[in-house]
């Protein structure tokens, strides 16, 4: 009985609540812009959007996965008005195909690849050539199908001449996070991702080499702004504020390098 | 390489099956005929990876089963050995996520069967196992076999404890989930299409095949 | 031959439950266990057979003693040999009348069970529906496949729980009829639970009457 009065103004209540989320609390004209960015971006971006709202007013929602994933998402309609790329070929793609803004277009970091095992490991790694010996029989990296990162590290190994002794150890993962987890737990024996991601997993696992800048083609990231987005000014002013100063040195704070050339 | 993916599925759906036919009616077993302290505290627990996110049970997987993990590293100092990376692991990731359905809908079919039957085959002299196996079973027929085809379709389509667990790995881990969302974020459509529509052929009919056989007729 | 002195709480704390507290004995032939809806009779037999369990007391059928809670001692329901025949009979739905009835048939080899049970299936006259399952029987041949069934299995005592509660009246009076014949055949004590006078005056130069868990007279 008393369920039956309540219900319809709890069903109200929620209606009112339900509109009201949708508005945002910011004072922007829009409920704010969505980026969509690599994963391993998260931290860095997640800053980013703190100085982007302090700066406009607008909120910035993000969507983190891998770039793959995030090139697929756009190339089906999804509402996005930035896309920031831990690669380039995603960011190729979406241009041959017209979807975003040439104009926007910007590298606005790079990155380094290195080599990491677990913190006690006690394997003697030093050299990315040492993969190839018995004592690493597993080593994780990310998806060359899907993953720059593991796009890369293919260069790297191919480089080296390491390509067949080390394929039949190698375990995929769909992002570099799930890379970092295996390392870290001593599931994988050693590993391959960025700089940047090295960094954040600190104490838990350590860096033993660098590969070196000519061995792969350079780590850019580029940001561009979405062709169907509908907010392209609050777009452009996010590209210039990951471009600006303030935002460089917010990248360069995690771990990423300067992007080489444009 | 289409084929590589289904192969693979197939070995780890077929192992995972066969234990979830055991394990689940071993499980179903206690529920339905046993009272004992905590017994719907396991229950629920048995219920977690049908209501969990796929990843949080992934994590729990490789907690457990890694080379550190709290049982994985008993094996792995005395073997060298490891479930993580390997079809075995697929197989363990596919039994826990669909064991729940198994054990659910098997519980539900024995926990239906007339107690009467039961209790008239031990006056004629039949053990509890005998009688389990030659009266309650084949009266709980329908749902039980309904409930491991569900199981099967399931671990069929399991995806995110399994990446986890047993990474992906042409050839070794990558199962037909894992082949599709590679070729989806990759941008092979070809692929993509050819695995996702035998994936669903092969759901399709597992789930038209159930409900036939709920349907058909009781015992009485 | 049976001899039962038991006393079992039932059903929760006084006033709505009650106190069963028998004391009886039989010897050979039919003895009639009569009494109104919720005496007890049901679950005296249940006590018998094992299916429930008595807080105190002796059941001895025989030589051997079926429940000692002085002694501690409780067979199983599958190590006594008591034949059951329930009140909706209980036949396995998915088995025929023919392996209903060899289901609890100890021999060892299968020509010998098959034998056997052919014996009970001639005994009770009902050959012609050995293929049939139990949804196909009606309520007089479902009947007899449960009295044959519990009789192969060799039983030292037969239970029998109102069993002709289901079935017409024209039919009762046969299937009586061949109650008591396998009784004179077998040799073995029946236990005849019944609400139905008409029954227990025909059957019962043996009559236990309980009343609200007690035996009022013998």
């Amino acid at each position: 009985m008393r369920l039956a009065k309540v219900f319809p103004k709890l069903l109200l209540l929620l209606c009112f609540v339900a509109v009201c989320g949708g508005c945002g609390t910011d004072s922007g004209p829009t409920g704010g812009i969505t980026v969509s960015a690599a994963a391993s971006l998260k931290d860095a971006f997640n800053e980013i959007g703190v100085l982007y709202k302090t700066k406009t007013g607008t909120r910035v929602n993000f969507n983190f996965a891998a770039s793959g994933v995030l090139q697929r998402q756009i190339e089906t309609g999804a509402p996005i008005d930035i896309f920031a790329s831990a690669g380039e070929n995603q960011m190729n793609d979406l241009a041959t195909e017209g979807l975003i803004d040439e104009d926007s277009r910007r590298n606005f970091a790079g990155n380094e690849l290195v080599l990491v095992v677990p913190r006690d490991s006690k394997a003697s790694l030093t050299r990315f050539n040492d993969l190839t010996r018995s004592e690493f029989a597993k080593i994780a990296i990310g998806n060359p199908k899907t993953v720059p990162a593991g796009q890369y590290t293919e260069q790297v190994f191919d480089k080296l001449g390491l390509k067949d002794a080390v394929q039949p150890k190698l375990v995929f993962a769909e992002d570099v996070r799930q890379v970092l987890d295996w390392v870290e737990r001593g599931d994988a024996d050693a590993g391959v991702v960025y700089a940047t991601d090295a960094r954040i997993a600190g104490e838990k696992i350590r860096v033993v080499a660098t590969a070196s800048e000519d061995s792969h083609t350079p780590i850019l990231y580029p940001v561009a702004v979405v062709k169907n987005s509908r907010q392209k000014q609050a777009a452009q002013q996010f590209v210039e504020v990951v471009m600006s100063a303030e935002g460089q040195a917010i990248l360069q704070k995690y771990g990423f390098t300067a992007a080489a050339g444009k | 390489m289409i084929w590589e993916a289904l192969k693979l599925s197939l070995l780890v759906v077929s192992f995972a099956t066969v234990i979830i036919c055991v394990v689940g009616l071993l499980f179903a077993y206690l529920l339905a005929k046993f009272d004992f302290r905590g017994k719907e505290f396991l229950d629920a627990l048995l219920t977690m990876p049908l209501v969990l996110p796929p990843t949080v049970t992934g994590y729990y997987l490789i907690f457990l089963l890694g080379r550190r993990g709290l049982l994985g590293s008993f094996l792995y100092d005395l073997t060298g050995w490891s479930v993580v990376f390997t079809w075995q692991g697929a197989v363990i990731a596919a039994v826990v996520m669909a064991l729940p359905l198994m054990i659910k809908a098997s519980r539900a079919s024995i926990e239906s069967v007339n107690p009467d039957y039961e209790i008239a085959s031990y006056t004629l002299g039949k053990s509890k196992l005998e009688t389990f196996l030659r009266i309650t079973l084949p009266l709980a027929k329908r749902g039980v076999l309904a409930g491991l085809i569900l199981s099967f379709a399931r671990a069929l389509g399991e995806f995110g404890a399994t990446l986890m667990i047993a990474g992906n790995i042409p050839g070794k881990t990558q199962t037909m989930p894992l082949a599709i969302y590679e070729a989806v974020a990759s941008g092979d459509d070809r692929r993509a299409q050819v695995l996702a529509l035998v994936l669903t052929a092969i759901s399709l009919i597992a789930v038209y095949l159930t409900n036939r056989i709920s349907r058909s007729q009781i015992y009485g | 031959m049976l001899d039962v002195n038991v006393k079992k709480r039932l059903g929760g704390d006084l006033p709505k439950g009650f106190l069963l507290d028998i004391s009886f004995a039989v010897d050979g032939g039919i003895t009639v266990l009569a009494g109104a809806s919720g005496a007890g009779k049901t679950t005296t037999l249940r006590l018998i057979a094992g299916i429930l369990t008595p807080d105190e007391g002796i059941i001895k059928v025989g030589d051997e003693t079926y429940f000692d809670s002085g002694q501690n001692v409780d067979l199983s329901i599958q190590k006594r040999q008591v034949g059951f025949v329930f009140q909706d009979y209980a036949l396995f739905p998915h088995l025929t009348a023919e392996q209903n009835i060899a289901y609890g048939i100890k021999a060892k080899s299968k020509t010998a069970r098959a034998e056997k049970a052919m014996e009970m299936l001639a005994l009770f006259h009902i050959e012609h529906i050995r293929t049939r399952i139990p949804r196909e029987m009606s309520g007089g041949e479902q009947q007899r496949v449960a009295v044959a069934r519990a009789l192969a299995s060799d039983p030292a005592v037969l239970l029998l729980d109102e069993p002709l509660s289901a079935v017409d009246v024209e039919t009762r009076s046969k299937l009586l009829d061949e109650i008591e014949a396998a009784q004179a055949q077998t040799g073995i004590p029946f236990v005849y639970v019944t609400h139905n006078e008409a029954e227990a005056v025909r059957l019962g130069k043996q009559r236990i009457t309980l009343e609200k868990g007690r035996v009022v007279k013998t």
